[in-house]
């Protein structure tokens, strides 16, 4: 049971990752854009546990702050791509025959968009001066609304599994129309497929909102994001000196790897 | 002369495999079991699935006519049939357990097969529902209706299965190898199921087995499904009475 030992520690790892980015406004000592002025890039101190950046912000409070949307919103952006696939799956999977092929069709576009040039895009049409909030809004919502075509593919195809079976078929002989399969009938049976989906796919814009504010796309400043805490790694002798800066770095790959960890194994499905 | 409840002239075709049956014909008078047989891989499953006009969710192809209760299912559109099915024509497949969606308990399994046809309420159905369990030799108690499938036995899950069918009373089941999954002591309850379902309410039963003894057993009238033609080879009173089912081999040379 090595791996279900490493499954629960995982989860109570993310779990305590998350309450402590929800508590972030009461547990941080300081507010994420407070300047220290006489203090910047100051070493971890008693009233600083991981220093000041170099305009003198608490980098403590902007690790705890900065967790807090990506922690909040890429679960969410998740939910509403594997909801997304769920739907076209069964969609598809239901009317079977070229509507399938069509969407099938549609996915395969989806996942050969350079969705990185099409964010560049739709970033460069908001103003300069989008709130960070709303910045933060629309690259999930981008996110989510693009990232539902891996998960389709896979859910389409167990989908089609489902119905060719025979609790499909007697579900079909006693009447039951495709509304009511769908639902009432294949959604308990895919479930399974689609929470792994889930957690395959929330690490995955976790690291794709840390790739954008990395260029300086993501979340604006001064709202600090896992991804711009990020960009203070970009000057490497720095690290040598300050190695405190990495924490940010450490608790992103954490959390990733305990997003992997956490996902249920086949025997939990069955 | 009256004319039969059910009237099937079909030819099947899958895509890999044309003329899988080719131009079977029998009727089914109403109120009577008709029994077909075949050995395995003849397309017998394939017979029960045309009926409803389920086969084209595997892939086949129903050419022909079906008459049924004064409709020909063949011509019929997918919302009529949808009336059609559960409602006055009922399927019990040969596997009860993979019949039974895994994800769900038995309670909401009953709960959709009511609902399909019924706008009555189903906590006011309920109680009825527990009678025909209680009838159908299941215990009547919430513990049962809150059972997952894999929490029955194989003999349990088919008068399920059974009960589920018979739900709206239908006019005709059609039942494809319904025992063949069952230990003897629960093949021979389901069949006097069957016989008291046929008795009590006049069902009409296609029973499709390869074991001819049931047959024998239970069946009104008795016809004998052969591999190489596709075509219904006899039907005869009772299989007992006089001995024409024939080994495949002798049958082919008829």
């Amino acid at each position: 049971m090595q791996m279900g030992l490493i499954r629960r520690t995982s989860r109570v790892i993310l779990a305590t990752i998350f309450a402590v980015m929800l508590a972030a406004a009461w547990i941080a000592p300081y507010s994420y854009d407070r300047q220290f002025r006489d203090e910047t890039a100051a070493a971890p101190s008693r009233s600083h546990l991981l220093g000041t950046d170099a305009i003198g912000r608490d980098r403590f409070a902007r690790l705890l702050y900065g967790g807090r949307i990506s922690i909040l919103l890429a679960p969410a952006a998740a939910i509403v791509s594997v909801g997304l696939a769920l739907i076209v799956a069964m969609a598809a999977a239901l009317s079977g025959g070229y509507l399938e092929r069509i969407a099938t069709v549609v996915i395969d576009l989806v996942l050969a968009l350079p969705w990185i040039f099409l964010l560049l895009a739709v970033r460069a049409v908001l103003p300069l001066n989008t709130s960070p909030m709303a910045s933060a809004a629309v690259i999930f919502a981008l996110l989510g609304l693009l990232g539902w075509a891996a998960p389709a593919r896979i859910v389409l195809a167990a989908a089609k599994t489902q119905l060719r079976s025979d609790y499909a078929l007697a579900a079909r002989a006693a009447g039951c129309g495709n509304g009511r399969l769908a639902v009432v009938h294949l959604v308990p049976n895919l479930f399974p497929v689609a929470s792994a989906q889930f957690w395959v796919t929330a690490p995955v814009f976790l690291l794709s909102e840390a790739n954008l504010s990395l260029l300086g796309l993501g979340i604006s400043e001064p709202m600090p994001s896992w991804g711009n805490l990020l960009r203070d790694l970009q000057n490497l002798p720095s690290l040598r000196h300050q190695p405190w800066i990495a924490a940010p770095l450490l608790l992103l790959v954490l959390t990733l790897s305990c997003c992997h960890a956490a996902q249920p194994s086949a025997e939990d499905l069955r | 002369m009256i004319a039969p409840l059910l009237s099937v002239r079909i030819s099947v075709d899958y895509p890999d495999k044309p003329r899988t049956l080719d131009d079977v014909a029998f009727d089914i008078a109403e109120g009577e079991i008709f029994g077909l047989a075949g050995e395995s891989g003849v397309g017998k499953s394939t017979v029960a699935l045309a009926i409803p006009r389920l086969l084209e969710m595997r892939g086949g192809r129903v050419r022909g006519r079906i008459l049924f209760a004064g409709r020909d299912l063949v011509a019929c559109r997918e919302r009529e049939l949808r009336r059609i099915r559960g409602r006055e024509l009922a399927l019990v497949l040969q596997s009860p357990l993979s019949a039974l969606n895994p994800a769900l308990r038995i309670e909401t399994q009953f709960r959709e097969a009511w609902r399909a046809h019924s706008a009555v309420s189903w906590s006011e159905t309920k109680p009825a529902v527990r009678d025909l369990l209680c009838r159908m030799g299941l215990p009547r108690e919430d513990a049962f209706l809150r059972k997952y499938p894999s929490q029955l036995s194989v003999g349990q899950a088919q008068r399920v299965v059974i009960a589920m069918a018979v739900l709206h009373r239908p006019r005709l089941i059609i039942a494809d190898e319904p025992t063949s999954a069952l230990d003897p002591g629960s093949r021979g309850e389901i069949l006097d199921l069957f016989r008291r379902l046929n008795r009590e309410h006049g069902t009409a039963i296609l029973y499709i087995s390869h074991d001819l003894a049931s047959m024998a057993e239970l069946c009104h009238r008795s016809a004998l499904l052969s591999p190489y033609c596709g075509r219904i080879q006899m039907s005869s009173s009772t299989i007992t009475e006089d001995d024409s089912v024939l080994p495949p081999a002798v049958s082919r040379t008829m």
